[in-house]
Parts: structure tokens; sequence; C-alpha cells
């Protein structure tokens, strides 16, 4: 690649945290920026500085994919849906005719601990402003699991066949909703930058 | 001119750009720069995020090809794009008439 080492450097940096054909064409655009200022100033090292200044450093060009980023969307509708499902369920299972008691404790610990983590790769997602790769992992594990526990609640549901109830409809019908967004999100995560 | 300023009008005049043809995001940004008389020079790095959200918001179409032994990615308007410019336009008119009027119209009126 045709350029200066000030140019190289600041492309290794976007590479670290950016994906691969994103870094293509910032490369191509600041190179191009580059020729343009070395056709106008003629000095390498003034060119590459100028092309740099124009160009913006790495930390906001890295925030901006990141912000507009639709892992990071898709994260932050997860997070906002979780506290309205959990009440709905939390609810349904303090009024609960005692069926919610034939669930084991160790059952109990196991989605506890895996919706904390659920939540933490979620929360990471939304606030992680330097690492394209990382918010897109953050929320691809974060929908992940989220379908993952909704889709054992909604099955222990089913096997335990509890008595029915207005606020168990409705917060099995919050789930099912959050299932369908974690599904419809999970693709575009995976393929799409 | 303040980035600020630019809130809820980037999309279309980034849409502008494209209207006469292909453009890769360089030349996007030259070409909103040279519009303007230079009154309108983003950083670069910052034009990329923006026309990859009208990509996935299927406003415009990117493509991939190799020039100078660089991979360049070029970006043209969809149907839906340039229907969104025309919005975007008929919108502008609107509230600059509306803004023009009320900035134009003589002096306000004293607040005390």
């Amino acid at each position: 690649m045709a350029g200066h080492e000030l140019i190289e450097r600041h492309l290794r940096t976007l590479a670290e945290r950016l994906p691969g054909s994103v870094v293509d064409e910032l490369a191509d655009g600041l190179l191009a920026s580059y020729d343009d200022q070395m056709e106008r100033l003629g000095d390498p090292d003034a060119a590459a500085r100028a092309a740099l200044a124009d160009f913006g450093d790495a930390d906001a060009v890295t925030a901006a994919f990141v912000r507009a980023s639709p892992a990071r969307h898709a994260a932050f509708t997860l997070l906002v849906a979780g506290p309205i499902v959990g009440l709905c369920w939390g609810t349904a299972l303090i009024t609960a005719d005692g069926w919610a008691a034939a669930i084991p404790l160790a059952a109990r610990l196991a989605f506890g601990l895996l919706l904390g983590s659920a939540v933490l790769m979620l929360v990471t997602a939304v606030r992680e402003q330097r690492h394209y790769h990382t918010v897109r992992l953050a929320a691809l594990g974060g929908a992940g699991t989220v379908a993952v526990l909704d889709t054992v609640i909604l099955g222990t549901v089913v096997t335990l066949v509890p008595p029915p109830s207005l606020l168990l409809l409705v917060a099995l019908t919050g789930s099912v909703a959050r299932i369908m967004l974690a599904i419809r999100a999970i693709p575009t995560l995976i393929t799409r930058l | 001119m303040r980035a600020e300023a630019l809130k809820g009008h980037l999309d279309g005049l980034l849409l502008a750009t494209l209207e006469d043809g292909p453009q890769h995001g360089y030349a996007v940004k030259e070409a909103l720069r040279d519009a303007t008389g230079g009154k309108l020079d983003l950083p670069t790095g910052t034009v990329y995020p923006a026309l990859h959200r009208l990509e996935r918001a299927g406003l415009i179409k990117g493509s991939w090809s190799v020039v100078g032994g660089r991979r360049r990615r070029t970006y043209e308007l969809t149907e839906q794009g340039r229907r969104s410019l025309a919005g975007a336009r008929d919108q502008w008119q609107e509230f600059a008439a509306v803004i023009s009027a009320a900035l134009g119209g003589g002096p306000w009126p004293a607040t005390n």
C-alpha cells in the first residue's frame, strides 16, 4: 500500500478496532486524501499530517462506526425490553399459586447466572466505544443467551402446566416477543457489519 | 459551519452528492465540500459510518472495485434513496421558508 508511515500507523490502529472491509474502505479514502494533499503541498510529511487531520482521529472514527452499528442497536433494544419482561415474570411468579416452587434451586441459580451474564454482555455492547468486534460479539452473545433463557422459561411453563392467569399470559407473551426480537437480530449480527 | 447545525440534514446532503452518479466515500466528502464552497468540510472518517447507515436503510447501494491497486467501495442511489432525497428537499424548503419568514419579518416584539 503506497502511503506514508503516519498513514500506515493510523490504518493499523483502525484495523485493530474495525472489520477488515471497513478498514479497506477507510484506507482508500485516507490514501486518496493523502494523494490530494501531496499534489497540493508537495511534501510527504505535511501531506500525511494534513490528510490525517482531515480524516479525524481513530477514536472519533471508531466511535462513529460503533454508534451506527446494528449490533449496538439490537443490544439496546434487548436491554430496554429486559426490565419490562422481567417485571412481568417477577409479578407472575410472586403471585403464582405454588407451581414455581417445583423449580429446583440449582436451576433457579443457573438461570440467574445466565441472566446476569446476558445483561453484562448487552451492557458491554451498548457502552463499548472503541472496539467494533467486541460490540458485535457482546451483542451476539447477549441476544443468544436471552433467546435461550426465554426458551427455557417457556419450556418450564409448558412442562409444569401452571394454572392459567392473565399475568402468566402477559409474561409468556413478553418472552415470545423477546425470542422473536433476538432471533431476528442474530442473523444481522452474524452477517452484517 | 458547525457540525451540530447539520443535525437531521446530513442524510439528505449525502444523498444529494450521489444524485449525479456513483461516488466513493472520499469523493462524496469532497463533493459536499465543493458544493458548499468549502463551508461544509466534514472529517473524512465520519462520512463512512453515515454512508453505511444509509446503505443499511436501503437508500444507497455499495459495490466494490479495484482502482490503482486499492479496494474501493462506490455508492449509488437506490429508488428509495431518490424518493428520500426528494422528500428531504421538500422538507428543507418548507422549513427554510418558515424560518426565513420569521427571521426576515422585521424586529421581534420587545418582551419587557
